[in-house]
């Protein structure tokens, strides 16, 4: 027991690498999974946890947050109809912010599948794919329908209310924009998800900047292409 | 008068939306049940001051219209019945996008706490049914010539009497 322990602690001073031998030897001798193996050396005690995330973070933030901002320029093409309809413009962060919400908590959901081995090459005919897909398209449609109706009654308020055909417009565009982006989220988790944890990396470090980003960035995309094409 | 109606269905969908949302959040339920009520009734006061300020102009009849369906709305205990007179209100004054938006978010609170008093799925869809005929009838007095104010002010004391 004692050796086991400290060949543990040996293993948490472990500088990070994709995958070290002494992972493989403590495997061998002690008939500890990898997998536990490899959490003790990235997230075990006096394993700078902080600086583990930061460093695998950092890149893809970056690279999160650049795409983001290129949603804006989307916007900018549309700007004076989007603006002259002002239950767009209420709905807009709303959108941007539970779209981004739904990208994270499926990035988590499907990594947890990922590391109970409930996920198989052909994901497309797992169960639990399909439930976790219906279940967020649901929770989607009815807070994008509260939403909406939010903005409604926010901007009869205002001396820019719309007309009923405009409102019915504007509730059609916010229905088409988050279930096609929920569904584009659900393909980006599930792809670059495999692909990470094949690489044996942590995908929840990954995923989640990515369907993020992804989510601000579809999200002006798509409203900005929708707008025009409704308006 | 078709988009009308479509806007009525979807501001009625919040009941079945609430039922839902009840169903897979049922431990939430027992907690949650004061907040609901206060919730709804909160909303309900809402549309009734909204309609009772869209009253064109103020008169001592309007309080008895008022203090009418109050006391009708007292003994009928119909909800949607007195939301569905508030949304073709709504329509005959041309602020259904206020007034409908309001309905479907009380049922959300409204379907809740119904399936947490209910339970049972044939007496669920019994209660949508009831409810959904209720909401639409009302409908039918846009096609008779009533005085606006009178029915803007009775509606407001009726929803008024429906907060419990």
């Amino acid at each position: 027991m004692k050796d086991v322990r400290s060949k543990l602690l040996k293993l948490q001073k472990l500088k990070k690498h994709e995958y070290h031998h002494f992972i493989h030897k403590i495997h061998k001798r002690h008939n500890i999974s990898k997998r536990t193996l490899f959490y003790v050396k990235e997230y075990g005690q006096h394993t700078h946890v902080s600086r583990t995330i930061i460093k695998e973070s950092i890149k893809v933030l970056f690279f999160a947050s650049i795409i983001s901002s290129l949603g804006g320029l989307a916007i900018e093409q549309i700007k004076t109809v989007f603006v002259s309809i002002m239950p767009l413009v209420i709905l807009l962060p709303a959108l941007n912010d539970m779209i981004g919400d739904y990208g994270t908590i499926i990035s988590s959901k499907f990594s947890t599948l990922l590391y109970e081995n409930k996920v198989n090459r052909k994901w497309w005919k797992e169960g639990l794919i399909k439930r976790l897909f219906l279940q967020v398209v649901s929770v989607a449609l009815i807070t994008t329908v509260l939403s909406t109706m939010a903005a409604f009654v926010i901007s009869s308020l205002s001396k820019n209310a719309v007309s009923l055909d405009v409102a019915y417009k504007v509730f059609l565009i916010a229905i088409i924009d988050v279930v096609a982006l929920v569904s584009v989220l659900f393909l980006v988790a599930i792809l670059a998800g495999t692909i990470i944890y094949r690489k044996k990396e942590d995908p929840s470090n990954f995923l989640i900047p990515i369907t993020t980003s992804v989510a601000d960035f579809g999200n002006m995309l798509i409203l900005a292409m929708l707008v025009m094409a409704f308006f | 008068m078709i988009a009308d109606l479509l806007l009525m269905l979807i501001a009625f969908s919040g009941m079945a939306t609430g039922i839902i949302i009840g169903r897979y959040a049922y431990e939430e339920l027992k907690p949650g049940e004061k907040y609901f009520i206060i919730f709804k009734n909160t909303i309900l006061v809402v549309i009734a001051v909204f309609l009772a300020l869209n009253a064109n102009d103020f008169v001592i009849a309007d309080l008895l219209f008022f203090a009418t369906g109050f006391v009708v709305a007292y003994f009928l205990r119909f909800n949607y019945l007195f939301l569905g007179l508030s949304s073709a209100v709504s329509i005959m004054l041309g602020k259904q996008l206020f007034v409908m938006p309001l309905i479907y978010v009380y049922g959300l609170p409204f379907g809740t706490v119904r399936y947490y008093h209910i339970r049972n799925h044939a007496r669920l869809v019994k209660a949508i049914l009831v409810n959904f005929i209720m909401f639409v009838v009302p409908l039918a007095v846009l096609y008779f010539d009533f005085d606006v104010n009178m029915l803007v002010m009775f509606s407001a004391g009726a929803l008024i009497a429906n907060i419990r």
